[in-house]
């Protein structure tokens, strides 16, 4: 009898005996080694195992394995839905942001149009040019405080009609003008790093 | 896994969403406004536009622009 076949017997025999005996089998058997060298840890690696607990052993591998295909595979896929998250906040984040400012300056769009309507129509009477002369500064001020956040008007100097910056309140026959062309910007348009806030109301020559 | 969408198709707007971490996203549209107004046009050069665009010169190309379409889904034209 070999050193292996010694190490088979009681471990095979543990299986048919009562809990608690096993238990005090492995006892016996572990307390004698405790204190061995490397070479006797090798003799235990070799313990052979009943076949029927072994191809159950196989088949949980099996199982197990399948189920870390399934969790890595689970895992995989959520860590790059995270990763996309991530990026969608950050740019939502940002497209946030912009949708804010653009929210905002809409309303004060109104009086900056006003604001330079009424000072198209200023008084000529003498007196007034001082105070013209304010107000123009105000709209000044108001127009460097839009430039800095980015908002620029939209160009509609000798420009033909472009549905995408333009919006059409009327096409209308004018000898002046070429088709398409626009005749009057009845209200300015802007605009903020190409995304556009208003579209200028135009009117277009047929 | 797919994704699954959902498209409201107004009388006056549009709006597209997705389905993202259980909850609904609107995808916005390149213009980045959330609502898409339901115009369709094919202007004089032949291309087709829709949304915004397409409203902005609905006056300008009546009758190569559909809008409140709503009414005519599922009859012949």
């Amino acid at each position: 009898m070999t050193e292996k076949d010694k190490h088979e017997e009681p471990i095979q025999e543990e299986k048919k005996t009562r809990p608690a005996e096993a238990r005090e089998a492995i006892k016996e058997e572990k307390e004698p080694q405790e204190g061995y060298t490397a070479e006797a840890e090798k003799q235990e690696e070799m313990v052979t195992i009943p076949l029927k607990s072994m191809e159950e052993q196989l088949k949980e591998i099996d199982e197990l394995k399948d189920q870390v295909a399934t969790y890595s595979d689970g895992w995989k896929r959520e860590r790059a839905d995270f990763d996309n998250y991530r990026k969608r906040v950050l740019r939502d984040q940002e497209q946030e942001k912009q949708n804010l400012t653009i929210e905002i300056v809409k309303k004060y769009l109104v009086l900056y149009d006003d604001l330079g309507l009424a000072l198209k129509n200023a008084p000529t009477e003498p007196g007034t040019k001082q105070w013209v002369e304010g107000i123009a500064l105000i709209l000044k001020k108001m127009q460097k405080i839009l430039e800095d956040e980015g908002i620029e008007p939209i160009n509609v100097d000798k420009v033909d009609f472009d549905p995408q910056f333009h919006e059409a309140i009327s096409h209308e026959e004018d000898p002046d003008y070429k088709s398409g062309q626009i005749i009057e910007v009845v209200k300015p348009g802007y605009r903020i790093n190409n995304r556009i806030i208003r579209p200028a109301l135009v009117r277009v020559a047929k | 896994m797919g994704k699954i969408i959902g498209i409201d198709l107004g009388t006056t707007n549009s709006v597209v969403a997705v389905m993202s971490g259980g909850e609904p996203i609107v995808i916005p549209t390149a213009e980045g406004e959330r609502l898409c107004p339901s115009v369709v046009a094919i202007n004089k050069n032949g291309e087709r536009i829709v949304g915004r665009t397409a409203r902005n010169q609905a006056v300008v190309n009546p009758e190569n622009t559909i809008f409140f379409d709503q009414a005519l889904h599922g009859t012949e034209i």
